[in-house]
């Protein structure tokens, strides 16, 4: 085209070929945008530094005391530590208790962090962790709160009644899978409250709650909240996609993991090997159900009331304000999130631990949420049904209401505040004091005990030990294949891995030691008639070294088979409780 | 399997993850946000009319059709345009039927005779340049079923955006006459409701056969159409975007230019092949290397390979899943052949959505044996698809020393000895 004229072309608004223009993100620079979002978000960014400098010391400070610790937290550890060094997924057989990407991230974080080591204890490393997933989940908050339309004090009161609750602080410090995916699900709610509504968040939503469904599967009775804030902050225009796009995605990652079990041929039950359809069924049908929650004596009552006696404030407040969370149109899926996972608890079946956890955002954001809708009827771009009724009742009346009711409110709100405060302040600082190390230490007896195992029992014993001590065992030499053995793997009745009963067929008598826990103490209570052959190991043994007191103490004991003590490497002396 | 096979089906894997989700990406612009969807969308033009119009409508075999197409362009609402048949001179039958046509119009129909040989759609069109008189020049196909409002709208959109081409919409209708039909329509539907309009900000444009409108001076200025290219409309469009040319798109559905999809599977066939090795040859003659920004250079390479990219990206996916699992792969192996299957199942989720919306545009009501048809198609259609596209490259790599010769002289002059030698057959309607 060399023969068009330069000067015809400019004539016709057209440019002579060759020429360079610059491309946008030339002028508006990366810097340039960073220094407009600064400008815009100071201060929600000062805001957020302290907020999550408050939630960091809070769950950092004495997390390797208090509280006790959980058996799941050693079994997730041990996962970790299994992908980290071996590759598989679990140091037993992998049986598909719960998807593995919860500990996927875990062994990320200590390959990183290089912390399975001789000279720390894995749980405490995966404490750590947790410290950084509370972090995430309270910014992650603060920013579903700001895009439901909260003003920052009140996202900034959601965060801190979500953090500083003693019940959040200390189940917020367990190595829980739940603590892992929660902050997925949060994201993915702050990505379907997306204020541009568009389709990349409604997919990128859907990615973040699959990873925490795989996470922890149970994160799955979010799925009505996610979908509830989709629907109602999605424009009708677009909807039908942005509904597809999370659909699509999360479906197609989650879909990752039966396709794994698929392609290794452990979908369905076949002999010889676990299935991920026996282990579904297993927790939806085969676990004991945990009774009603309602009737005392039951072991989800029981659960209930421990999750109480930490604190009942954060969850009564939430559930107080629920009504008001589904009368008002923006915080409808939180209200959402909030009531599906107490139907389900209140319809029975196998009450979990950790179940508690994925509540508590929810909570935190309804009773701020409601506190903020006290302060001023809500005006969001998006859901703004409060005026629209005003409009209705014409317009001088809503001018007249806009200048006189909104100062009552705020009066109002801030009093409902300063009252909340005042009273949470009293019952949570006794909490949280014990959580930050003024209570009792709930860790070191087992430290005690690990200490003396690694100084005075041979590498090639055999223990059995409750989840918590095996990764610190193992990393101080003992075999993990069969050398340190989780208790309740010798129970075959109890569990879908027969590996252990059959490596060991002599069962108990094959093992020269149990370190009797407080776990494996609950664990015997809370199953009258199950695992037997650690009943049995603890009445053959003698104890040889014992730490703490109370219900709290931890027991090395000796097994003896045929009765009376034949230890050939039993120390001169047990040593005294600490 | 050894490391460096591993890493290169890793890499190949990615490769095939990164186009399917880029094509994806690219499909759904429109619905990115509702303002994205609310801007593509259709303005009302209330204004008057102020430009003239030619209309060029070339016909070759087409005694059936351009009868009847003529008069429905004669029947527009706007003041002021003419047609312009144009056949060719060994066509008695088709050019019978246009003076019928300028018989029954005549102050509004011409016929322009194409001498060229051998013959082919860009020629004709260039042969007809040099008689319209209309500030706006527009093409239309001897087939195309179009609205009488459409020309106030696109003379509005003229205006409106200061535009040197305006790209009118085109929609296959008869989504349920083959099993082919459901997904040629939905691909029409995709391309001018979302991905066109990519296209028209990021100002580098693929232009369509027709239903395609530019001011005559623009045209005159860059000498027309390139007589050699199989796909001589995107072969403009790229052109005028080198040159900064801003481009409006006037998509509304009710004012689309109707289409059919071809008749047979074999139609088709050629039909795609005729455009991958189009695009092809848009590739290779290298005018959008002048695009001025890195970006549109970038969007340029990759939609001009594109044919070939999510062809190849089609079938690649099953043979990455299949060996994959055959192979006994180890299983996180056999996991990550399965990457580029989530963009390709996503894209199956999205065309759900983009059916439901076409037959609400359309008020059809969508039936369960169309979605059932939707799903069960995704794979052979895609074969069809990964068909055509290596035999546009064999066809082209076949003929690939004329080409470079009309590369060279510059592809607007007609020169009938070199494209005897580089043209193939089929390049007529």
């Amino acid at each position: 085209m060399s023969s068009i004229d330069a000067a015809d072309l400019e004539a016709l608004g057209l440019r002579p070929p060759g020429w360079r223009a610059t491309d946008p993100d030339d002028v508006l620079t990366l810097a340039a945008r960073l220094r407009a979002w600064w400008g815009a978000h100071r201060a929600s960014v000062a805001l957020l530094v302290a907020l999550s400098a408050i939630v960091a010391v809070t769950h950092a400070w004495g997390v390797g005391h208090s509280p006790a610790m959980s058996d799941d937290e050693g079994t997730y550890m041990a996962q970790a530590w299994a992908v980290q060094t071996t590759g598989k997924l679990a140091p037993y057989t992998y049986w598909y208790d719960h998807p593995p990407l919860g500990w996927l991230q875990l062994a990320l974080f200590t390959w990183l962090t290089g912390a399975f080591s001789a000279a720390h204890h894995a749980v405490i490393v995966g404490r750590d962790l947790m410290v950084g997933a509370a972090v995430a989940s309270s910014v992650l908050l603060y920013l579903l709160g700001r895009r439901l339309g909260l003003r920052k004090g009140f996202a900034a009161v959601a965060v801190l009644l979500f953090a500083l609750s003693p019940l959040a602080l200390d189940y917020q410090r367990l190595v829980f899978l739940d603590n892992i995916g929660v902050p997925w699900v949060l994201a993915a709610l702050v990505l379907a409250a997306s204020p541009r509504r568009s389709l990349w968040a409604a997919a990128g939503s859907g990615v973040c709650f699959a990873v925490g469904v795989l996470s922890k599967e149970t994160l799955l009775l979010a799925l009505p909240a996610v979908l509830t804030l989709l629907w109602l902050r999605s424009d009708r225009r677009t909807r039908s996609f942005c509904v597809t796009g999370f659909v699509a995605t999360s479906a197609l990652v989650v879909a990752a993991y039966p396709l794994y079990a698929l392609l290794k041929g452990e979908l369905l039950p076949g002999r010889g090997h676990v299935s991920l359809w026996q282990a579904v069924s297993f927790q939806l049908y085969g676990r004991a159900p945990s009774g009603s929650i309602l009737a005392a004596g039951s072991n989800a009552h029981a659960q209930l009331m421990t999750w109480l006696h930490l604190d009942p404030w954060l969850l009564g407040l939430g559930m107080v304000a629920l009504p008001v969370g589904f009368a008002v149109r923006r915080l409808r899926a939180m209200a959402v999130g909030l009531a599906v996972p107490v139907l389900v608890a209140l319809r029975g079946g196998y009450l979990p631990d950790p179940f508690i956890i994925a509540l508590l955002p929810f909570a935190a954001l309804l009773v701020a949420g409601t506190l903020d809708a006290v302060w001023a009827p809500v005006a969001d771009r998006f859901g703004a049904r409060l005026p629209a009724r005003a409009r209705r009742r014409g317009g001088a009346t809503a001018v007249r209401a806009g200048a006189t009711v909104p100062v009552a409110r705020k009066v109002l709100a801030v009093a409902l505040t300063a009252a909340l405060a005042a009273v949470l302040a009293a019952r949570w600082v006794p909490g949280d004091r014990r959580l930050v190390g003024a209570g009792p230490d709930d860790v070191s007896p087992t430290w005690g005990a690990e200490r003396w195992v690694e100084q005075h029992v041979p590498r090639r014993d055999r223990l059995i030990v409750d989840d918590s001590v095996w990764v610190d065992l193992v990393e101080h030499g003992f075999n993990p294949h069969l050398g340190v053995v989780w208790f309740y793997k010798l129970d075959f009745t109890n569990n879908l891995d027969p590996s252990v009963a059959r490596a060991l067929p002599g069962g108990w008598r094959e093992m020269q030691y149990v370190i009797d826990s407080p776990i494996i103490r609950s664990a015997l209570a809370e199953q009258p008639g199950a695992l037997v052959p650690v009943r049995e190991a603890i009445a053959h043994s003698t104890t040889v070294a014992s730490f703490g007191y109370g219900t709290g103490v931890v027991e090395v004991r000796r097994i003896t088979p045929q009765g009376g003590p034949t230890a050939p490497t039993a120390p001169a002396a047990p040593l005294a409780a600490p | 399997m050894t490391p460096l096979i591993l890493t290169l089906y890793a890499l190949f894997g990615f490769l095939l993850f990164a186009v399917a989700l880029a094509t994806l990406w690219w499909m759904l612009h429109a619905w990115r946000t509702p303002e994205v969807l609310a801007a593509t969308g259709f303005t009302v033009a209330a204004d008057a009319p102020r430009l003239s119009f030619s209309l060029l409508v070339p016909g070759r075999h087409e005694e059936a059709v351009m009868g009847a197409t003529l008069d429905t362009l004669v029947g527009s609402d706007h003041p002021d345009f003419e047609v312009i048949a144009i056949v060719g001179h060994d066509d008695d039958a088709t050019r019978e039927v246009a003076e019928a046509a300028a018989a029954r119009h005549p102050d509004r129909v011409r016929v322009v005779v194409d001498h060229n040989w051998p013959k082919n759609k860009p020629k004709a069109l260039n042969t007809a340049l040099p008689h319209c008189r209309g500030d706006v020049v527009g093409v239309f196909d001897a087939e195309d079923e179009v609205d009488p409002r459409l020309l106030r709208q696109v003379d509005h959109a003229f205006r409106a955006n200061d535009a040197h081409v305006v790209q009118g919409g085109v929609q296959l209708m008869n989504f349920r006459s083959s099993w082919y039909s459901l997904r040629n329509c939905l691909e029409y539907f995709f391309w001018f409701r979302s991905r066109l309009h990519l296209h028209a900000q990021h100002r580098f444009i693929p232009l369509g056969g027709n239903t395609v409108f530019c001011r005559t001076d623009v045209l005159r200025a860059v000498g027309g159409w390139d007589a050699e290219c199989l796909a001589e409309d995107c072969e403009l469009g790229v052109r005028l975007s080198t040159l900064g040319a801003r481009v409006a798109i006037a998509y509304s559905p009710d004012l689309v230019t109707r289409e059919e999809t071809p008749g047979t599977l074999k139609s088709l066939f050629k039909q795609r092949t005729r455009w991958n090795q189009g695009f092809l040859q848009v590739l290779r003659k290298g005018e959008w290397r002048q695009l001025p920004t890195r970006r549109q250079r970038l969007l340029a390479r990759y939609t001009l390979s594109m044919p070939f990219l999510q062809a190849f990206a089609g079938v690649g996916i099953i043979v990455s899943v299949v060996s994959a699992v055959f192979l006994r792969a180890p299983v996180a192996l056999a996991l990550f052949s399965f990457l580029p299957a989530v963009p390709t199942l996503a894209t199956l989720a999205f065309e759900i959505a983009g059916l439901r919306e076409f037959c609400r545009n359309y008020y059809v009501r969508a039936r369960a044996t169309d979605y059932l048809r939707l799903i069960l198609g995704m794979f052979p259609y895609q074969l069809v698809l990964a068909a055509a596209a290596v035999r546009a490259v064999v066809r082209e790599a076949l003929g690939m020393r004329g080409w470079e010769k009309t590369a060279h002289v510059g592809a607007h002059r007609s020169a009938a000895v070199e494209a005897a030698m580089a043209n193939p057959a089929g390049v007529t309607r």
